[in-house]
């Protein structure tokens, strides 16, 4: 299982939404393999990942992305190189 | 900071050493007099100041008496700039010209920029590839209404050191003041005033194991300044304000022991540089931005393609690993770094690049587990990018730089 942490701001901004929209959209695709988690940087599990842009994108513990929404085709190309590793 | 922690951004600030911290105690407790004051209590004060003011004057090889003391870097670059276009114009009615570079801090850009709106004119003078100024370029710059040149000893952000004392012979035969900001050389490499032909010099204590607050601008016998802090008579009149004593005693410890470990320091650094430039060999696609000979041995850029340099951070601090970025946030996007722009490099590139910075502390353990981090994120962060995008890249790569292809 592939885990995925989305980290907005409370308000969520633009690209936090994106993100939000580019994760799903793969999560839908690959059914089954992807869980999605999303925090806001005020919840105290945030705290680990020393927040200093949303939105922030986390795979198995790898920040992936901040401060953007990552493409869609690169999360893509990275899921399956971990998938391919499983 | 615990000690599973690796600090590796003492280009930011350094820890205060414990022997600074012991010296600064009795001025924050029992010696709390004020230096200006004439009884007792203000002048045991009063030596303790003037004690630290001959230790620092003797690192960068000045008189006690061309030492002002001031609140940190930024207020001694502030106090150079406009203290010496105050002198010449107390009125700042425009007209004059000024030579810096781009790569300066904003400590620099920014009065320049506020000069500018004043009706002043400013040349910044390009650097190589490296960061590094011509001397040349300079000379070619100057007119007859050339006021000051700036020229920074060694950069913040990629470590490469300038041609100072070349720049310092010119402005020198053409007796224009030569103001270097040296916040990240003094404590580092040697620096002596003399050697060097400059006239102002600022500096500041945190970077070299100091306490932060307290700075210091060299001015050489015979430059006149106008204050930019106007109050009491302290400094000579040149900065107004109750002494920070205990600020400028732990100055003046860190100069004591930056002097006495000088060799062992240098040694040590050197070699945890070479440790971590094994990330430019094992690594591919990697470049060391700053000039691999002229530079500060404690601070390594590295521009490590097809990786978000802020991507890259953020997981070595969650990793108990700090280091630094130079992109800035700037109205909800991200900026890269004006310096490694103004050195040529793309915006790609740019974006790439991280600061590692070393510190006496650091040992060779906490470089190993470094390099070894970086390694293995830089391998899941490059995954990130679509494989038919990653290409052999070498220092030509039109990818790197701005303008090519």
């Amino acid at each position: 299982m592939i885990r995925i942490v989305i980290i907005e701001s409370p308000l969520r901004c633009r690209q936090c939404v994106k993100a939000e929209e580019v994760v799903y959209g793969l999560a839908e695709k690959y059914e089954g393999e992807i869980e999605v988690r999303i925090l806001n940087t005020l919840e105290e599990a945030a705290d680990r990942y020393g927040i200093v842009m949303t939105p922030t994108v986390v795979v198995n513990d790898v920040i992936i992305s901040t401060g953007k929404a990552p493409r869609p085709e690169r999360l893509e190309g990275l899921l399956l190189r971990l998938r391919g590793s499983d | 900071m615990n000690h599973t922690e690796i600090y590796l951004d003492h280009s930011a600030t350094t820890p205060i050493d414990p022997e600074v911290l012991e010296a600064m105690m009795p001025f924050l407790r029992e010696n709390y007099g004020n230096p200006s004051s004439i009884h007792l209590a203000g002048r045991r004060v009063r030596q303790a100041v003037e004690s630290a003011r001959d230790r620092i004057a003797h690192f960068i090889g000045a008189k006690p008496g061309e030492i002002v003391f001031t609140s940190g870097g930024t207020e001694s670059d502030n106090l150079a700039l406009l203290g010496v276009i105050g002198q010449k114009d107390p009125h700042f009615n425009g007209g004059g010209h000024l030579i810096t570079t781009p790569i300066e801090h904003p400590a620099v850009l920014r009065p320049c920029a506020y000069l500018e709106t004043l009706g002043y004119r400013v040349t910044y003078v390009p650097v190589d590839r490296w960061g590094r100024v011509d001397p040349a370029s300079v000379e070619e710059a100057i007119t007859p209404e050339t006021q000051l040149i700036s020229v920074m000893m060694a950069n913040n952000e990629v470590g490469t050191l300038q041609p100072i004392r070349e720049i310092g012979a010119i402005a020198r035969n053409r007796g224009i003041p030569f103001h270097v900001d040296a916040v990240q050389a003094v404590g580092k490499v040697p620096v002596n005033v003399e050697e060097l032909n400059v006239d102002l010099l600022a500096f500041t204590a945190h970077k070299f194991h100091g306490p932060k607050g307290i700075g210091a601008l060299y001015v050489r016998s015979g430059i006149e300044l106008a204050p930019v802090t106007r109050g009491g008579h302290q400094e000579r009149g040149r900065r107004g304000g109750t002494e920070n004593a205990a600020g400028i005693v732990g100055f003046g410890k860190a100069a004591e022991i930056a002097q006495r470990d000088w060799d062992r320091n240098v040694q040590h650094i050197l070699h945890l540089r070479q440790q971590l430039l094994r990330l430019t060999r094992e690594l591919e696609m990697v470049r060391l931005n700053g000039h691999p000979e002229h530079t500060v041995p404690q601070t390594v850029n590295l521009c490590i393609l097809y990786v978000d340099g802020v991507a890259l951070q953020a997981n070595l601090s969650q990793r108990g690993i700090y280091i630094s970025v130079a992109s800035a946030c700037a109205s909800g996007s991200l900026e890269p770094s004006y310096v490694l722009k103004a050195m040529g490099l793309s915006d790609f590139a740019a974006y790439s690049s991280v600061r590692f910075s070393l510190g006496k502390d650091n040992t060779e353990e906490q470089i190993d587990r470094t390099v070894e981090q970086v390694k293995d994120l830089v391998g899941t962060l490059r995954l990130v990018t679509a494989p038919e995008d990653i290409g052999v890249c070498d220092e030509n790569c039109p990818c790197l730089w701005e303008g090519v292809g």
